[in-house]
């Protein structure tokens, strides 16, 4: 009985898989219980003896999104100076919260404080934007805003571990991770999930790893918060030597390895070796290509902010998620780092931050639209909390996890539309609230799976991206 | 009672519901037909349900597959019935179910559970027994079977059974690589293999048995496996990702126990409770029973958690389930929040042991950001001896400072009267300096400040401690010549900055002495710079990343004051009858102030200033008991006498402190050791039993405080007596050796024997409970741990007796009627075939290369202690190029080694058992591009290019397989370099050729 044979030879073989199905259990643990349909027969014809991990798997029911690009916003920004528009912060500027604080909270604040920025309504949709978001205003009849989030964590690391991975304590599979592994990879000679410039602080890799699931779902960086986005680069991608040699190399070693393979007999593994040097230099190629932005056209490049000083750094990441999301990737994050934590300063710098990415996101959604493929793609923006209403410092805001606006675009979710409210000054959220758990449970949802099926068997027990919470909030499909 | 489920337990029928029936009702059935949903009101979730049947009548007829409507679902022969209904299920599983039907159906699940109470019900810890890891380990021998050795035996009869017979015996080269990787984790050298090659065939292996087993670098492997479920790292991970730059000496502990076989109880108690042990005279077992505990703290923790409870509550949490997995394979983090799902731990038994790691101390502060206790390492006497040392080297300085102070108080009393006198001298003597006060800069992104510092002083000082900060002087130099740049400042803290003096670095850390204030009052002039400097203009410029030490004042002198100026001193000195040196030094000292000289006003502050200090100073010498008694003044600027100035004091004062210094000589001599940090535990002041936290949340406690114990899992075979004194680690060890404890000895022969086969005989090796694997061979596996125990625990000799084996030393050959009747191998008719993992390969390619620096222990780190070792946006500063093991290289949680992540190895942040071998394209392109692989190819290059080509092919294929290459084997080898340029390149051609061979699976594969 081989009840947690999870994983311990790498990919299987259509042999492998079927007399792992027979053994009743071990399957099912490996291929993730996608629900009832991830029967041996109904998945994709498996070929050669070395399946990949990222081959492409079918969704669980019909499947709005193929893919999702998140555009993270480390640091917090305050959901009251962006799209909570709350009035009455302005009639109760100076005064206390008349509620009750948290039981725990980050630091001491003082009282409320309303936003330094003007609010209008924009599109047919009518939703309010804050000024320092011009060109996302613009887009508004594209967004579906979710005004209602809450976490359970007001430091940045717990936080960070929790929108990325469902958890604030232990090191789990993050979002990108489970979809990989959920899904595949639409391109075999790219990786499932790619993060753009990630942070390397507050849980750094913990927010993209996929922890026990298998290694082929880890989050692949190219290159690092520290490296201007012009600079970024996937590892071990810059060829050894020149192509033609290395394919001598590659023709020798098949040559050694066939070779062995009938010595031996059969070997899974050491089929699966054999194509993964293959898959390596394919990748190697087209890798290359799906980063190299000068193929793009300077309109594009204006679309992006691209070669703007104050945009070229999020406009590349963004410009880069719709190469990769055109090349089959199924998992892009792009992440504008740990810049929107205003304890003070507030005014000047979420205008600033605002501005470094406001162009780029309204040149993404703007381009993915003209083609075609907003449809099916999930574009997902927020950070890990939001900030308090009251005052920090004079001119700043603290951690707060009970409030933040997170929206998504795209991907089968409601156009212009707003979901889910806050108490009248943007403290918690009050109406039709929606934990990250929820958040997550609809992601999947909208990707077609089953959050409380997509499940990994590890020590003992089946995990989820949802841990034992979740409810698809179903409201936000189209 | 035993006896029966004993018998039911080699039911077949029985495990046809465990292997197939419960999994398949689990995730096929029960979404519909049990829990909180019911379809046609058949409940498959208890047996009654299963027997009662639903709406239309019963669906299993045990004994009559065909009468069986479960059947009739699954088969999909009917259109109007078919279950599931998201596809048929595979063959396999529908054969099991109709064998199971015509077996009798049996169904062991508890009867009388709530009918809705969920998709499958706990085995509770009356029905223990049910689950082979609870029952007693059998005491039987190996059974009647030709064969000598007693594993041979128990694998033998069992393949005997099943119709398989053995493999023939390995190839000598793979089992020498066998050896060598099982036990040191290292390929053979050259010159092993030759040793191994020349001496007899038959005592060979086991001489390298014997060799290995000696050999320091078996403890590095063993370490490093003991490390994989100990969740070891150098740095904390999760939120705050601090250096723990002490982890390493729990490190090096593990291997020096492995190397010394410090038997496996020992190594289990010291690891738990070393610090609770009774005291010992031997000071290295002392230190070392300090260093063991650490494995307590190693784990990763969420450093900036606000809710201090919840943190408390998170790290026991992480410390049950890493105890729980590494010595009892028992998933106890479950019964957290509830009783335990499958196993039979109730969460009460859970709070019981986290009283226990409630009741010590873990963490040194709980602060934003939180840090992990850390204690000297060494033994009480040894502290006790380093304290008086310590105390007695205070005295001393004090003794010298009273003589001192004797002394100087006498001179300075002369020469103070005489103060204003000497200014007024010593401002008439011309000076060539030029000063200039900090804030006057003409560059700087730093503030300034007045308002702090007392009148007429300013410093500069940071305000935005994340740019990098600088100021810049632009001065004129007089002459050229020798000058010196000296600054006055105060810091509290180290804050080194570099100096750059006309775009040249002149000093990398400069001002890095703290003064001991951020204030004026602890103020000294240090030369940061003496060189030759051109006349006319020059800039000079201070950078520090961070923080700024608070300049006051910067001023250039001369090196050597012109001789006309010191003739001039010399002669006011006579004239007012003081030493030349104090002169000498005031006028220095007020030279740094050019504008007060020429201002007279100012210059009487300044002697203001200077007489309030002294008697400051000389009030605080007269009370010594007066809290800033420290005479710094005195002993600073132009009052501190010189050893030359001393000399003329009082005769006996003077020999009172010249005895004092040699005293202090004396002492400095022999200076006890300073014992090192090491994390590490302790117990708690006070025993904190806990409350039972509802769904683990530590905010909601119910019922009373549960008495500090253990698992019950095991109370019918390990008596538990209650905890009485201290935090109970101790009891806790003495619990888990109890010889009749049915998970301690199991759990640690089952990894000893999957580090040699790949695979336990129980392939969960951390978890035992009813979710885990099952042993392929139980009676061997209780005979080991039986035998283990009896033979005292003892690991080397645990790898003498499995490496022993003829069962270890099997072929891995695929045989094609074998792979039919067992295709896991759970047999044993061969060896696994199996691949290196992330160090091995790391290793084997330094080995072959002969790039391997063998040097033991120590650290790697580069990041200082609790020190950030990569935050938001700065990558760390860890270098992976040092060429020892890769077992001494930093492990850093978030940010792990890139080898390491490709090859499986990409979390330390939990205990784990095996690792995973996956084929990814990552590794390919590391083989591919990895400049790792290309350097050292090139190493061998170097060296093999020098050979003819028929030689080094030799020299390479015995470095890397340990084995001579066949000729056709040659023949591709050399195309190969000729496609490569041999002719034009020789050594890029055999770098090529190398890089292949490292990326050949014979490579770091064990065959």
């Amino acid at each position: 009985m081989t009840w947690c044979s999870n994983h311990q030879h790498g990919p299987i073989s259509r042999r492998e898989a079927l007399r792992e199905t027979s053994a009743g259990f071990g399957a099912l643990a490996l291929h993730g219980l996608l629900g009832q349909w991830a029967m041996a027969d109904q998945r994709p014809p498996l070929t050669g003896q070395g399946v990949s991990p990222l081959s492409p798997r079918l969704a669980g029911f019909t499947p709005r999104a193929k893919r999702v690009i998140f555009l993270f916003m480390h640091g917090g920004p305050s959901q009251v100076d962006t799209f909570d528009h709350k009035p009455a912060l302005r009639r109760d500027h100076g005064k206390p919260y008349p509620g009750q604080k948290p039981r725990v909270q980050f630091a001491q604040t003082g009282n409320l404080m309303e936003s330094p920025y003007r609010f209008a309504q924009h599109g047919e949709s009518g939703q309010w934007v804050s000024e320092i978001f011009p060109e996302v205003a613009k887009m508004v009849d594209e967004l579906c805003l979710v005004k209602s989030l809450h976490g359970s964590n007001p430091a940045h690391g717990a936080a960070l571990m929790k929108i990325h991975t469902g958890s604030d304590t232990f090191v789990r599979p993050s979002m990108g991770s489970w979809i990989t592994y959920g899904l595949g990879s639409e391109n075999e000679n790219l990786p499932g999930f790619v993060t753009i410039c990630p942070t390397l602080g507050h849980g750094g890799v913990v927010n993209w790893s996929s922890a026990f699931l298998p290694a082929a779902h880890h989050g692949v960086p190219m290159g690092n918060a520290a490296i201007p986005a012009a600079r970024a680069q996937f590892a071990h991608m810059t060829a050894g030597l020149p192509k033609d040699l290395q394919r001598a190399q590659l023709d020798y070693l098949q040559a050694v390895e066939q070779e062995r393979l009938g010595a031996v007999g059969h070997d899974p593994q050491l089929e699966g070796r054999i194509e993964s040097f293959e898959l390596a230099f394919r990748m190697q190629s087209e890798a290359p290509e799906v980063t190299d932005l000068s193929q793009e056209s300077q309109a594009t490049f204006d679309l992006y902010g691209v070669g703007d000083d104050q945009t070229d750094h999020f406009g590349r990441q963004c410009l880069m998620a719709r190469r990769f999301a055109e090349a089959g990737v199924r998992f892009i994050q792009c992440t504008h780092s740990y810049k929107w934590d205003q304890h003070g300063n507030l005014e000047r710098d979420h205008r600033k931050n605002a501005g470094e990415v406001d162009r780029p996101i309204a040149g993404l959604l703007r381009d993915l639209k003209q083609r075609g493929m907003l449809d099916d793609t999930l574009v997902l923006w927020g950070g890990e909390f939001g900030r308090t209403p009251d005052a920090q410092d004079g001119n700043g805001r603290d951690h707060n996890p009970h409030a933040f606006t997170m929206w998504m675009a795209g991907g089968g979710v409601k156009p212009g539309f707003s979901f889910g409210a806050t108490d009248e000054w943007g403290y918690y959220a009050q109406d039709n609230k929606v934990h990250v758990h929820d958040l997550h449970a609809t992601i999947l949802a909208l990707l077609g799976l089953n959050h409380e099926r997509l499940t990994y068997r590890h020590a003992g027990r089946d995990f989820r991206l949802t841990d034992v919470e979740g409810r698809v909030v179903r409201e936000l499909f189209a | 009672m035993l006896a029966l489920l004993l018998l039911l337990a080699n039911d077949p029928g029985l495990e046809l519901f465990e292997r197939t029936v419960r999994p398949m009702l689990v995730n096929q059935c029960l979404s519909c037909h049990g829990g909180d949903k019911i379809r046609g009101g058949l409940v498959l979730s208890t047996p009654e349900g299963l027997e009662k049947g639903g709406d239309t009548g019963t669906v299993v007829r045990p004994g009559d597959p065909s009468g069986s409507r479960l059947l009739e679902a699954l088969e999909y022969h009917n259109p109007d019935f078919r279950m599931p209904p998201s596809g048929r299920l595979p063959e396999s599983t529908i054969a099991d179910v109709r064998r199971w039907i015509e077996l009798g159906a049996p169904d062991p699940r508890p009867r009388g559970t709530n009918e809705t109470g969920g998709e499958e019900s706990a085995l509770q810890l009356d029905d223990r027994l049910q689950h082979w890891a609870y029952r007693p380990m059998s005491k039987e021998g190996p059974p009647a079977h030709p064969e000598e050795h007693p594993i041979d035996r128990f694998i033998g009869h069992r393949l005997e059974q099943a119709g398989g017979t053995p493999s023939a015996p390995a190839k000598d080269h793979h089992l020498l690589r066998r050896l060598h990787l099982s036990l040191t984790g290292l390929p053979p050298t050259l010159k092993q293999l030759r040793a191994f090659e020349n001496a007899p065939p038959v005592e060979r292996l086991n001489q390298t048995l014997d060799q290995l087993l000696e050999s320091p670098h078996y403890g590095e492997r063993w370490a490093r496996h003991w490390m994989d479920v100990a969740r070891y790292a150098d740095s904390n991970g999760l939120d705050e990702n601090t250096a723990f730059a002490n982890a390493w000496r729990w490190r090096d502990w593990v291997i020096g126990a492995f190397n010394d076989d410090l038997p496996y109880d020992q190594f289990l108690t010291m690891q738990l409770a070393g610090d609770l042990l009774p005291p010992t005279d031997d000071r290295d077992l002392a230190r070392d029973r300090i260093v063991a505990t650490g494995f307590l703290g190693l784990g990763p923790k969420v450093l900036a958690e606000p809710d201090k409870a919840k943190m408390r509550a998170d790290i026991v949490d992480e410390q049950l389930d890493t105890i729980g997995k590494t010595f009892l394979g028992q998933t106890i983090g479950c019964a957290r929040c509830h009783d335990h799902k499958f196993d039979p731990i109730p969460a009460r038994d859970y709070y019981a042991m986290a009283g226990i790691m409630h009741s010590t101390q873990t963490m040194a502060t709980f602060n934003t950001v939180a840090r992990v206790l850390e204690q000297p390492a060494a033994h009480p006497d040894m502290l006790a001896e380093r304290e008086t040392w310590e105390r007695d080297l205070e005295a001393a300085k004090a003794a010298i400072d009273q003589a001192q102070r004797q002394i100087d108080t006498g001179l300075q009393d002369q020469w103070v009267t005489k103060l204003p006198q000497a200014i007024e001298a010593v401002a008439a003597v011309p000076n060539a300096q030029i000063g200039r006060e900090a804030e006057a800069f003409d560059r700087s992104n730093l503030n300034r400040d007045f308002d702090q510092w007392g009148p007429g002083i300013g410093v500069i000082h940071t305000t935005r401690p994340n740019e990098l900060q600088f100021v810049e002087w632009d001065l004129e130099v007089p002459s050229a010549g020798d000058w010196t740049l000296a600054m006055r400042y105060a810091c509290a803290e180290s804050r080194p900055a570099k100096l750059i003096i006309n775009g040249t670095e002149r000093a990398k850390a400069a001002l890095k002495e703290p003064t001991g204030s951020f204030y004026p009052d602890t103020q000294r002039w240090v030369d940061v710079y003496t060189g030759e400097w051109p006349a006319g203009s020059v800039t000079i410029r201070m950078e520090r990343p961070v923080s700024f030490p608070h300049i006051d004042r910067i001023a250039l002198r001369r090196t050597t004051p012109e001789q006309e100026t010191v003739n001039q001193l010399d002669a006011a000195a006579e004239s007012i009858d003081l030493p030349i040196g104090f002169v000498r030094r005031l006028h220095e000292h007020l030279a740094f102030t050019p504008e007060w000289i020429q201002d007279p006003n100012a210059t009487q502050v300044e002697v203001e200033a200077m007489l309030a200090k002294y008697r400051k100073a000389s009030e605080a010498s007269a009370n010594p008991d007066q809290e800033d008694a420290q005479p710094r003044w005195l002993v600073d600027g132009p009052f501190a006498p010189s050893d030359q100035e001393r000399t003329g004091a009082d005769e006996g004062d003077f020999e009172a402190w010249e005895g004092a210094k040699e005293n202090l000589a004396q002492l400095e001599a022999k200076e006890a050791p300073l014992a090192p940090n090491t994390i590490s535990v302790r117990d708690e002041s006070e025993i904190r039993s806990v409350k039972l936290h509802a769904r683990g949340d530590h905010t909601q406690l119910i019922g009373e405080e549960i008495p500090r114990g253990f698992l019950q899992v095991s109370d019918h075979l390990v008596p538990a007596a209650p905890i009485e004194s201290n935090s109970g680690r101790l009891d806790l060890a003495s619990w888990m050796l109890h010889p009749e404890h049915p998970l301690t000895s199991r759990v640690i022969v089952n990894r000893v024997w999957q580090g040699h086969f790949g695979v336990g005989l129980v392939n969960t090796p951390s978890d035992f409970g009813t979710r885990g694997g099952t042993p392929t061979h139980p009676e061997l596996l209780d005979w080991l741990a039986r035998w283990f125990i009896q033979d005292g625990w003892s690991l080397k000799r645990l790898h003498r007796l499995i490496l022993t084996s003829k069962t270890w030393q099997q072929s891995s050959q695929l045989r094609p009627d074998m792979a039919q009747l067992d295709p896991d191998n759970t047999l044993l008719w061969r060896s696994n075939r199996r691949r290196y993992e992330a160090e091995a390969i790391r290793d084997a390619i330094l080995t072959a290369s002969d790039g391997m620096d063998r040097t033991m222990g120590g650290s790697l780190l580069n990041t200082g202690n609790f020190a950030y070792v990569n935050n938001d946006q700065s990558a760390s500063n860890e270098t992976y190029e040092d060429r020892r093991r890769a077992v001494y290289l930093p492990v850093i949680r978030n940010d792990m080694y890139d080898l390491y992540s490709i090859f499986d190895y990409p979390d330390a942040s939990v205990s784990f058992g095996q690792r995973p071998s996956t084929v990814v394209s990552s590794q390919a392109l590391f083989f591919l591009n990895a400049p790792l692989v290309l350097e050292e190819a090139e190493r061998l290059a170097n060296t093999l290019h020098q050979s003819p080509v028929d030689a080094a092919l030799t020299e390479l294929w015995q470095r890397a397989y340990a084995r001579l290459p066949r000729d056709e084997e040659r023949q591709r080898a050399e195309t190969l370099l000729r496609t490569l340029g041999f002719d034009i390149s020789p050594i890029t051609a055999w770098s090529g050729l190398i890089q292949s061979v490292f990326a050949s699976s014979e490579f770091i594969y064990l065959d």
